[in-house]
């Protein structure tokens, strides 16, 4: 037995673990330092600087040093930075498979602070999503400083005017072909003294013998059978006539009523009198708030990953840990603490998170977060208490509470330039509010309380002079925001009572603008509309005309069907009776 | 692969006995085909250093077996999480799970239980295998394979003298 042991080896082994134990010690704390530096550069987007990290065994627990975060908006300043952190680890869970931090307290945090470089990341722009420029700031734009041209409306509106005079023109143009098409038939002033001439010579003048009116009688059947026909083309092209003038007369009258019903529609879509005016609080806050929203939502989705399960496909190699029920079930990775305490020229703040994990169902309690700050350089103080809950897996409900006391706002921009340079040259503000986020649906209720206000603007003319002069009466008043809807885009909708004196002021002007406006669309849509249905009303005159010289012609027709047989008729009668009597005054006994 | 080619040829034609090189060849392919940083593996270790195995075969399996075992992963993960997920099973490991001492060994993790439990199998077909091959290497081939001129240039090489000389040492058992 004792030959099959190799007591050397055994001294060789220990000896070879406490080396590679020595050098893995003296070698891990670049190694952490960087995977702390990849990490929070993927979270924040902007570069992260740590001077240097320290590893202490008993207890188990790193040291952070001069570390600093860069704001990825503010390349130049930092969102925060600290001179330590201390990190305290259980070592038996983590040699069990979890990385629990039992404590993360940070000394010394300062936060927002100037940067001597640069902090961008290359290719980590973020996207801009037009931040610039603000929905209401554009209705603004569009409502106050520029209401739309009628020529403009004109040009790019499809109007029933040009519509109705197009489709006339179409209709006159199929009307006038059926009736060229009937008129090629009709019977010409020669066609009809021809008829006249002929009838005449069948009818007039002495009938010399039976078969001669024979032959007359079959000549003008058949001469009858021509008029007929001439005559029935001459009714049918009346008929045509008559219809035409119907259908083209119904057009011309709906193309009268086009510039009614188009500047209807108009005025409905660019003429909406104060109805269009955007409130004035979300003009005046509503960019600022587009902005909080946006910057909160962010860094909400930024922080998902710290928030909720992983349920990413395990790396090559990785494997996965499968747990079972437990008394004292334990994520793979858990900061029960992290604790912020920090004071500055009299200033203080104190954050505490708790229950910071990956997998929040394995753990069953939510993260918690709470932040307390008193006499800071601008702000009276700040409470922010939050529960983070995730602990039903596909679920989330959040639900944030905060209040801002005492925010001294000097010389805020509250427009930009090009709309109306207005300045909130100082104001106190009180600033409360509730956010509550239920899987994907976002709930969020602010109050601003604005008292101690003054508002001042460089226009000493127009508009924005007007607003500033109502603005400068009000000392005080109250902004209410909610937000509401998809996570991914929250409708933002902002009242205040600045709205209903401002809102007054301004829709006079608008109105007026307006009344004008619609003069003159009215006057162009009407011009358009009567130069065509005037064109279109004298072609109808003339097809009255012509359906009267054809009722001449058809009556000149009728006369010669009717009248000339008749004649004929009698003059045979009477040829008849003469030859009878003749003929009875040749038989004896007067038989 | 010349030096490891020497090594291999050292070895097998050393006076080690074959359950010294059978033994060290099982040793490292359970520490090559498991993740390193698990308990089981110290005693792995343990036992390579301070049995009379060889030492050389015990790091040239450990090197070889790793490679396998990377390739192989994907199919420890997928038996180790059958295994852990299997409904008959959960009680017993339900019932592991409560000991620390055996959450240290991390046998809830997919490719530690796939790779250890792969590797036991492998443990006696592996020692049966590698015995009878060394056995019968050197009965009929070694010979053969000394009188070779590649074995004789080998021999001849300055590399070769090295390992002999550290082999005289004792580096060898």
């Amino acid at each position: 037995m004792m030959a099959a042991l190799r007591w050397q080896g055994l001294v060789a082994l220990a000896a070879l673990l406490l080396l590679f134990g020595w050098i893995w010690f003296m070698a891990v704390d670049p190694f952490i330092k960087r995977n702390i530096i990849n990490s929070a550069e993927a979270l924040t987007g902007a570069r992260v600087e740590l001077s240097s990290v320290d590893l202490s065994l008993f207890p188990l627990g790193v040291t952070l040093y001069d570390m600093a975060v860069a704001d990825r908006d503010k390349p130049m300043r930092n969102i925060f930075e600290f001179t330590e952190a201390r990190i305290h680890l259980d070592l038996l869970k983590l040699m069990l498979g979890h990385v629990v931090i039992d404590d993360l307290s940070v000394d010394a945090l300062r936060l927002g602070t100037q940067r001597t470089h640069s902090g961008a990341l290359p290719n980590h722009a973020r996207d801009s999503g037009g931040a610039e420029s603000s929905a209401a700031g554009q209705l603004m734009k569009q409502t106050l400083a520029r209401l739309p041209d009628p020529a403009d409306i004109l040009a790019r509106e499809n109007l029933l005017v040009v519509a109705r005079a197009n489709d006339l023109q179409d209709s006159y143009a199929a009307e006038q072909g059926k009736i060229d098409q009937l008129q090629a038939r009709l019977p010409d002033a020669r066609t009809v003294q021809d008829f006249e001439f002929r009838t005449r010579q069948l009818t007039q003048g002495k009938v010399k013998s039976v078969d001669d009116f024979v032959k007359r009688r079959d000549e003008l059947v058949a001469l009858k059978k021509d008029i007929h026909q001439a005559q029935q083309h001459v009714t049918m092209t009346i008929d045509q006539y008559n219809i035409s003038y119907q259908i083209l007369d119904d057009k011309v009258q709906t193309l009268r009523q086009a510039p009614a019903d188009d500047l209807k529609r108009l005025k409905e879509k660019y003429l909406q009198g104060a109805r269009s005016l955007p409130s004035v609080s979300g003009l005046l806050f509503g960019q600022e708030s587009e902005g909080w929203v946006r910057d909160g939502l962010y860094w909400y989705q930024r922080a998902q990953p710290l928030l909720q399960s992983r349920q990413h496909a395990p790396a090559r190699a990785e494997g996965r840990n499968i747990h079972f029920p437990t008394a004292h079930p334990l994520p793979d990775f858990l900061i029960r603490k992290v604790g912020v305490d920090v004071r500055w020229s009299g200033s203080q703040l104190k954050a505490t998170v708790r229950n910071v994990t990956t997998q929040p169902e394995r753990l069953g309690r939510p993260m918690t977060l709470a932040i307390r700050a008193e006499n800071l350089l601008d702000v009276a103080g700040f409470e922010v208490n939050g529960v983070f809950d995730r602990t039903y897996p596909g679920h989330r409900q959040d639900a944030v509470n905060f209040a801002v006391h005492g925010i001294a706002l000097k010389d805020v921009q509250v427009l930009s330039a090009e709309q109306l340079p207005i300045v909130m040259q100082s104001a106190v503000t009180e600033l409360s509010g509730d956010i509550g986020i239920n899987d994907q649906q976002l709930q969020a209720h602010l109050t601003g309380d604005f008292s101690k206000v003054r508002f001042t603007s460089d226009a000493d003319s127009g508009l924005a002079a007007e607003v500033v002069h109502i603005l400068q009466q009000i000392d005080q008043f109250i902004v209410m925001a909610e937000v509401k809807g998809e996570l991914g885009e929250p409708a933002l909708s902002l009242s205040s009572d600045l709205d209903d004196k401002l809102r007054s002021q301004i829709s006079d002007r608008i109105l007026a603008r307006e009344r004008e406006v619609e003069a003159d669309l009215s006057r162009k849509l009407n011009s358009r509309s009567q130069e065509v249905s005037a064109e279109y009303q004298g072609k109808l005159t003339e097809f009255r005309r012509r359906v009267d010289t054809l009722q001449a012609t058809q009556n000149q027709l009728q006369q010669l069907l009717d009248a000339k047989v008749d004649e004929f008729r009698s003059q045979a009668d009477d040829q008849l009776d003469k030859a009878k009597r003749k003929l009875k005054q040749k038989l004896p006994f007067g038989l | 692969m010349l030096r490891m080619t020497i090594k291999v040829l050292r070895v097998l034609n050393s006076e080690a006995h074959p359950a010294q090189i059978c033994g060290a060849l099982v040793l490292g392919m359970i520490i090559g085909l498991t993740p390193l940083w698990r308990f089981h593996n110290l005693l792995i270790l343990v036992l390579a250093f301070g049995l009379r195995i060889n030492l050389s075969t015990f790091f040239l399996s450990w090197g070889l077996f790793s490679g396998i075992g990377y390739l192989f992963d994907p199919y420890f993960d997928q038996l180790g999480g059958y295994l852990l997920t299997q409904p008959g099973l959960a009680s017993f490991w339900t019932g592991l799970y409560q000991s620390e001492l055996w959450r240290l060994t991390r046998f809830n993790h997919t490719i530690t239980l796939g790779s250890l439990i792969v590797s036991l199998l492998l443990v006696v077909p592996l020692f049966w295998l590698s015995h009878h091959i060394v056995v019968a290497y050197r009965q009929h081939i070694m010979q053969w394979v000394m009188r070779t001129r590649l074995m004789r240039l080998l021999m001849a090489s300055r590399l070769y003298k090295a390992y002999q000389t550290l082999a005289d040492l004792g580096g060898g058992r």
